[in-house]
């Protein structure tokens, strides 16, 4: 039998993984040093030497995308990670125990919920300081109540399934119940949900960085660089067009990913 | 002849490949004929129906000719089938209760074939005239009769949900019949009910076929109900007619192997007891059985909902007890309490015998479908060696040998062997499993802890009579060999007479 090809998968893969070799890369090794900076190359065009421009400081944007890249996907991916196993620890334990328990988790999730997120994110960061691991701590906890959510609904559907009786029978601890008989099931839900996750935090970071609460100068982040980039748009609008497409394309492959896999059956 | 079809092939084109449903099928049928359509769940009947309806998806295509009254439905235009459904074919589903909307009163919607019929500008004198309201609600009043609901006028104002299962699929004959058509296809129609009343609808049918001449092509994986009313029967397997013939002959000289069968499994003798043993593996004793139903308004005392009550019985040592009853007489609840699983009852329930296990009746949904079989069947080995390692640790005596990984393992494929599965199922996901392969799982799971009291649940009533047959084989040998005690529940009186020693009936 022939399987149809997951296409949005393997596309999903491509582009995530060209965007992480580059970022991967710029850990390492940029065309140009990210700091070097040079008067007459302010504000430079795209050129050969330099294909995404320069900005105001005649700093390499290429260099400075490839930098900023790397930035935004650790702070997402830690992010999201965070969020995504505190949530569907505390997600699963309130579908599981139920009652009382439950009705408090919930409870302070939707008053969590109820509030825009960068804002709540605003307020984390202004009280603890800015900084990248500020910025990681605050988004993580912003992700926590919509994954807890998602894998209470997933308890609540699958704790009755009769196979979860079955395993009582046989002698399951409720542990092993939660995490090996029942987690299995969840993980196309959770992890395609993660996805969409992901793709939030890089627009939050972004726009973290962009209101100055993120990334510090001078290191580079995608953010942070539009964020600069403004006052020029109309002298130099490759300086915000080129980060603007790197958010782009990385939200783009990992939103392919997850409509791969939650295609998986 | 009133249909005819001709060498009639069906396919579905999927993503993974092209299956053939039916395979070149060739049939006729007379006004006013009962036709049985017998196979199992694959073997094409449903889509057969489906197609006479047509009613396929459209991931569906046909090629061959199907006729009714000798005009070829296949050239017909979509208005000239809108026609002829509900006017001269109609057709009763298995599930009454999805078929019907929810929201809707069922008198309104069996006027609705009234309504949708009476516009058609072709007028034979049958349903075309134009009725009045009062006219409308008057004829289905009537036809409420016709198939006997009670008290046609408060049925009228009622909810699906608001009638018995019964009640429901006879309000569905009602609506097949309101346009008074030649042909009505029964796709299953009494599958989904308790056997008693399973017997009236098909009277019912029988009783609608004399006095109005409707011919009936009633599709159903029980011989059964094909022998109670019907003339003629087809019988198929795998997307092919491989018997036909009068019911009399098909039931009293089968030519076909597949035929044999069938009819084998249906013609099971009693068992024979020969039990003579007083020990018992379980006493109940003045069991009652509630749901705690919650109170809606504050304060009010939670009510209670008795499932059972005063229940006294015992299964002795090696016994298989039937406990019959209809559906929602509390049968899978009790098993339940037996097994601690629920928790609200009063009385006594005494096990002589360890780790009292269970086999459900919907095997697909007691596997993990995220687990392999391997995996799933070794899960109760874990638990124990989980189990003594801490007895061990907490200083306990009398320790029994704790089996290593791999004797486990060679315990889970030991295990297959004895269920007759082969051992390369260890790697396979549930899914990949056919449903009496799964139930042979479940029955090794039961066991895999080596308990020797088991409750089945119905344990092969979602499967077809052919492997229902193999499986209750399967479980009377184990039950023999491993010396079981058994707890059969079961709705269905002929599998409980030749599986059990004992039987007692729930109210």
């Amino acid at each position: 039998m022939k399987k149809k090809r997951n296409y949005n998968l393997i596309i999903g893969c491509i582009i995530t993984g060209i965007v992480l070799l580059l970022a991967l890369v710029g850990l390492f090794w940029t065309p140009y040093p990210t700091t070097q900076m040079s008067l007459e190359l302010k504000l430079a065009p795209p050129s050969i030497a330099h294909i995404f421009g320069c900005d105001h400081f005649g700093r390499d944007v290429f260099s400075r995308v490839m930098q900023g890249m790397g930035t935004t996907f650790l702070v997402s991916i830690t992010t999201v990670s965070f969020g995504m196993i505190v949530g569907t620890i505390i997600g699963f334990l309130a579908g599981y125990i139920g009652g009382w328990f439950d009705e408090i988790i919930m409870r302070i999730n939707d008053v969590l919920n109820a509030f825009p997120s960068i804002l709540l994110a605003l307020v984390l960061v202004s009280f603890f300081g800015s900084g990248l691991l500020n910025v990681i701590v605050a988004l993580g906890i912003l992700f926590i109540p919509s994954f807890a959510r998602i894998a209470r609904s997933e308890m609540l559907r699958l704790k009755g399934l009769q196979f979860v009786q079955s395993a009582r029978l046989i002698g399951d601890s409720h542990g092993r119940i939660i995490f090996s008989q029942i987690l299995p099931n969840a993980y196309t839900t959770i992890l395609a949900s993660a996805a969409v996750g992901f793709n939030n935090a890089v627009l939050a970071e972004a726009g973290l960085s962009y209101m100055g609460l993120g990334v510090q100068p001078p290191d580079a982040s995608l953010g942070r660089m539009i964020s600069e980039a403004g006052s020029y748009l109309l002298k130099a609008p490759w300086y915000a067009i080129f980060p603007g497409v790197a958010i782009i394309v990385l939200v783009l492959g990992v939103a392919l990913i997850s409509e791969g896999v939650s295609k998986i059956d | 002849m009133l249909l005819e079809v001709k060498d009639l092939k069906v396919e579905f084109h999927t993503d993974k490949g092209v299956t053939k449903a039916v395979k070149g099928v060739s049939f006729g049928m007379n006004d006013g004929e009962i036709l049985g359509i017998v196979g199992e769940s694959g073997s094409g009947k449903s889509t057969l129906g489906m197609t006479l309806m047509g009613l396929l998806p459209g991931t569906a295509s046909y090629t061959g000719q199907v006729l009714f009254d000798g005009a070829d439905m296949a050239k017909m235009s979509f208005e000239e089938l809108r026609q002829y459904k509900g006017d001269e074919i109609s057709v009763v589903f298995q599930e009454p209760m999805t078929s019907l909307n929810p929201l809707i009163r069922v008198g309104k919607q069996v006027e609705e074939m009234l309504t949708l019929h009476v516009n058609d500008t072709q007028d034979d004198g049958r349903l075309h005239e134009k009725l009045t309201k009062a006219q409308r609600k008057e004829r289905v009043l009537e036809m409420f009769r016709n198939v006997e609901l009670p008290e046609p006028e408060v049925t009228y104002r009622k909810y699906p949900h608001e009638l018995s299962g019964g009640q429901q699929q006879r309000v569905m004959i009602a609506m097949a019949l309101m346009c008074s058509p030649r042909l009505l296809i029964a796709d299953e129609p009494t599958t989904a009910l308790d056997a008693d009343v399973q017997d009236q609808i098909l009277d019912l049918l029988k009783e609608i076929n004399r006095k109005q001449g409707t011919a009936i092509a009633l599709v159903s994986h029980d011989l059964r109900v094909i022998q109670r009313i019907c003339q003629n029967v087809l019988v198929m397997y795998k997307g092919e007619i491989v018997e036909r013939g009068t019911v009399d002959q098909i039931f009293n000289n089968p030519q076909d192997e597949y035929t044999k069968q069938l009819i084998d499994a249906i013609k099971q003798e009693p068992k024979q007891s020969d039990l003579d043993t007083a020990d018992t593996a379980l006493e109940v004793k003045d069991l009652t059985v509630f749901y705690q139903i919650k109170s809606e308004v504050l304060g009010q005392k939670p009510r209670k909902k008795i499932i059972c009550e005063n229940m006294n019985f015992e299964v002795r040592k090696g016994e298989i007890l039937g406990l019959v009853g209809k559906s929602g007489s509390g049968k899978s609840t009790i098993s339940r309490a037996i097994l601690g699983l629920h928790k609200d009852y009063t009385g006594e329930i005494i096990h002589h015998t360890a780790r009292p296990q269970m086999i459900f009746q919907d095997s697909s949904a007691s596997l993990n479908p995220a687990r392999k079989i391997g995996w799933i069947l070794e899960e109760p080995l874990k638990n124990q060696a989980k189990y003594w390692q801490r007895q061990a640790r907490a200083g306990a005596k009398n320790i029994p040998h704790i089996y290593t990984p791999e004797e486990r393992k060679a315990k889970v494929l030991d295990m297959l062997r004895k269920v007759e599965l082969p051992e390369e199922f260890v790697n396979r996901y549930p899914r990949e499993l056919s449903g009496g392969q799964k139930q042979r799982v479940n029955i090794a799971l039961a066991l895999m802890s080596g308990s020797k009291f088991v409750i089945a649940d119905e344990p092969v009533s979602s499967l077809d009579v052919t492997i229902q047959d193999q499986i209750l084989k399967l479980l009377l040998n184990l039950q023999k060999d491993l010396g079981l005690s058994m707890l059969f529940i079961s709705h269905d009186v002929n599998v409980v007479k030749r599986v059990c020693d004992r039987v007692i009936h729930l109210g």
